[in-house]
């Protein structure tokens, strides 16, 4: 007897597991797969734990209030998850900028966010920053959103997760999906749904589906130990080849990320292709493994990115690196103009359903709301 | 052993297809047995012919960190190099003026060995090729305003971060980097290399431009032009005072040739001597407007040596 669900879900990150519980509730019968070991492996939790308000986003006000009218929304429901004890400051470089903080200060108003101007000098060097505005946003723990999620899923029975699984091959069948993983198993569902980030256009490729336009990043989050005065600050420099330093989740790590340096090598192919992944047989054009774990993940730009943040920032306000997290980043390429960042669900065909999901950002999972049905 | 200073090397470019490849790919492995983190930032000045294009293709092959700032429309050397200083990250910057190298790659490591025996600034120039004509301009700078500017032409200079900053932080829209380097009143030093050819560094300026530069480097950093309109105003002031004191001495004298003499040059003397009052008053307002636009600081330290025995 051949198992048979109500809608598979590829990927246990935020989306993926967000859209289990949802469906969960609503009592259908639900499989996750997941390819590595473990949910929030990859993109979920490797990256800026920014719960975003908007603030970065100076040249597309649409991306900013979406963000800003899920971040109270997001914020309480995932409250014992949220670090709101630091102090947010967003600087204007004063050379290099696309944006200067008069026009900041005006795009914050349009969005309706919080945004007060305070003395540059208390955190930067003379001359390099325009201007400096306290704002309010908040970091996350991604593991704690994961547990989180997990443990009301562990509530539904119709609900099933299952890790280090893939899809190898897929068929149609009137209107079903005959889907044949990488155990052998073989399973019926009425709809996928695609919540893969990096893999997207794998998984898209796979189903024969047209593939959506982006480019790839290897992105480095540096992970760093804040000395004593950087502590309760979260310092982002806007709004070019700049940095950002800043709470990681809630035990007192902060990640450093910078424009430049983050991303390491560029794919502009439909599908992931590297250099590095010749270092790693586990990881190809058609299945993307876990740079965090690869053994042929880049040597780490923190001497870069550390020395860009010193040309910012006082001398007292100081950091030193623990580790270094790796992940691949799908960028749409329509939003490189004015980098906004915008939620894809696209619907590519119905009975059987297939649905993809693609989104850069964490709290916009509510836009999902119109998937769960 | 490399050293751990972070260094980075910004390179002015304007069409150089031809040399930028061999350029990069020299200055990339100098920069990479010397250094253990390094940046290039080449600086392109709105190239027209494909150095845009080399520059892409040459990426592959560069080991280092090499950010490309593209102007917009040519700038000239002297603001592109300043877009390329406010971009770098480095603890100490080398300036390189020019992709046609005429010295030896050891020369970018001697610049670096020099300067943390105490220099802020060193600068590199051939030997030999010091024209005449900015030989006469530097002395008669030096000469007008308290610099004391080399002659040299220099190619390559190395600088520090504490002197970069200070010389970033000059507010001054006549920018003209040799004087502002000297001007910060760091330490400074040269090397002098035999050039291994001759290389016509191609003049990018016109007569007209270089006198324009020439004038505006007079103006902004001695006050010889305030000076020279202060002194004429003033002698011309008091040629046309006396013109009108003579001009009254021979009315009462009774000495008028022709009728109504006295009261043209009455009216011609008093009324210079109002036009040159007014000039020499705006001229000293001109240069104290000049003063007070210029520095951040009124002065500058070279440094503050405490000298005691305790």
């Amino acid at each position: 007897m051949i198992d048979q669900y109500n809608t598979l879900i590829i990927g246990a990150g935020i989306y993926g597991l967000y859209i289990a519980r949802e469906l969960g509730r609503l009592g259908q019968k639900v499989l996750l797969i997941e390819t590595d070991k473990e949910a929030f492996s990859r993109a979920s939790y490797i990256n800026q734990a920014r719960v975003h308000n908007g603030y970065h986003y100076p040249r597309s006000v649409s991306t900013a209030r979406k963000s800003a009218k899920y971040f109270s929304r997001f914020n309480d429901e995932f409250a014992p998850a949220i670090n709101d004890q630091f102090r947010k400051v967003y600087a204007l470089s004063s050379k290099f900028s696309y944006t200067n903080g008069i026009q900041f200060q005006k795009f914050c108003t349009y969005s309706g966010i919080k945004c007060k101007a305070i003395d540059p000098s208390e955190y930067f060097q003379p001359g390099m920053i325009d201007a400096a505005f306290e704002t309010e946003e908040y970091a996350f723990d991604a593991f704690m959103i994961r547990d989180m999620l997990l443990r009301d899923l562990s509530n539904h029975d119709n609900v099933l997760i299952s890790f280090e699984t893939h899809i190898h091959a897929m068929q149609i069948e009137g209107n079903r999906y005959r889907l044949t993983l990488n155990n052998d198993k073989l399973l019926y569902a009425d709809r996928v749904i695609n919540t893969t980030y990096a893999s997207v256009n794998q998984v898209l490729d796979l189903f024969g589906f047209e593939k959506f336009k982006i480019k790839y990043e290897i992105c480095e989050i540096a992970l760093c130990k804040p000395n004593h005065k950087l502590q309760n600050v979260g310092l982002t420099v806007m709004d070019g080849p700049f940095f950002s330093v800043m709470p990681f989740g809630l035990d007192g790590t902060f990640s450093l990320t910078s424009v430049t340096f983050t991303p390491h090598v560029t794919c502009y192919d439909k599908l992931p292709k590297f250099d590095c992944q010749s270092g790693n047989p586990n990881c190809s054009e058609t299945h993307l493994d876990n740079c965090n774990l690869c053994p042929a993940k880049p040597k780490s730009a923190w001497g870069f990115m550390y020395q860009l943040a010193r040309r910012y920032l006082n001398n007292e306000y100081d950091f030193e690196h623990t580790e270094s997290l790796y992940a691949i980043k799908p960028i749409l390429l329509a939003s490189e103009l004015d980098d906004s960042r915008p939620t894809v669900i696209r619907q590519f065909r119905s009975a059987p359903d297939f649905v993809s999901v693609l989104s850069g950002k964490i709290n916009t999972v509510y836009d999902l709301s119109e998937v769960i049905r | 052993m490399k050293e751990k200073t972070f260094v980075s090397a910004v390179v002015y470019t304007y069409n150089a297809e031809t040399l930028i490849g061999d350029f990069l790919r020299g200055l990339d492995n100098v920069l990479r047995d010397k250094f253990e983190l390094y940046e290039i930032v080449l600086v392109n000045d709105y190239s027209t012919d494909n150095t845009k294009a080399v520059i892409k293709s040459l990426a592959s092959e560069i080991h280092g960190t090499l950010t490309v700032l593209n102007l917009a429309w040519r700038h000239k050397r002297e603001l592109a190099m300043l877009a390329g200083t406010d971009l770098a990250i480095g603890d100490f910057v080398y300036e390189i003026e020019s992709v046609r190298q005429d010295y030896d790659w050891n020369l970018i490591a001697d610049l670096y060995d020099k300067s943390v025996t105490g220099y802020d600034v060193v600068y590199a120039y051939p030997k030999g090729v010091t024209k005449a004509k900015s030989k006469l301009f530097y002395n008669l700078l030096n000469h007008l305003s308290h610099l004391r500017v080399d002659p040299h032409t220099e190619t390559v200079k190395i600088i520090s971060r504490k002197a970069l900053n200070r010389v970033l932080l000059e507010r001054g829209k006549v920018r003209y980097r040799k004087v502002l380097y000297k001007y910060c009143g760091f330490p400074t030093a040269y090397i002098e290399y035999e050039p291994s050819k001759r290389i016509d560094a191609g003049d990018e300026m016109s007569l007209m431009q270089k006198i324009s530069l020439a004038s505006d480097v007079f103006i902004v950093f001695s006050n010889v032009g305030t000076q020279i309109a202060m002194l004429f105003s003033t002698v011309s002031l008091i040629l046309s005072l006396s013109i009108g004191l003579y001009a009254v001495v021979t009315f009462l004298t009774g000495h008028t040739t022709i009728s109504g003499w006295t009261t043209t040059m009455l009216f011609l003397a008093i009324g210079f001597s109002g036009l040159f009052l007014v000039l020499t008053v705006m001229a000293k307002y001109l240069s104290a407007i000049l003063i007070e636009q210029r520095h951040g600081s009124l002065y500058t330290v070279q440094s503050v040596d405490k000298l005691s025995n305790r």
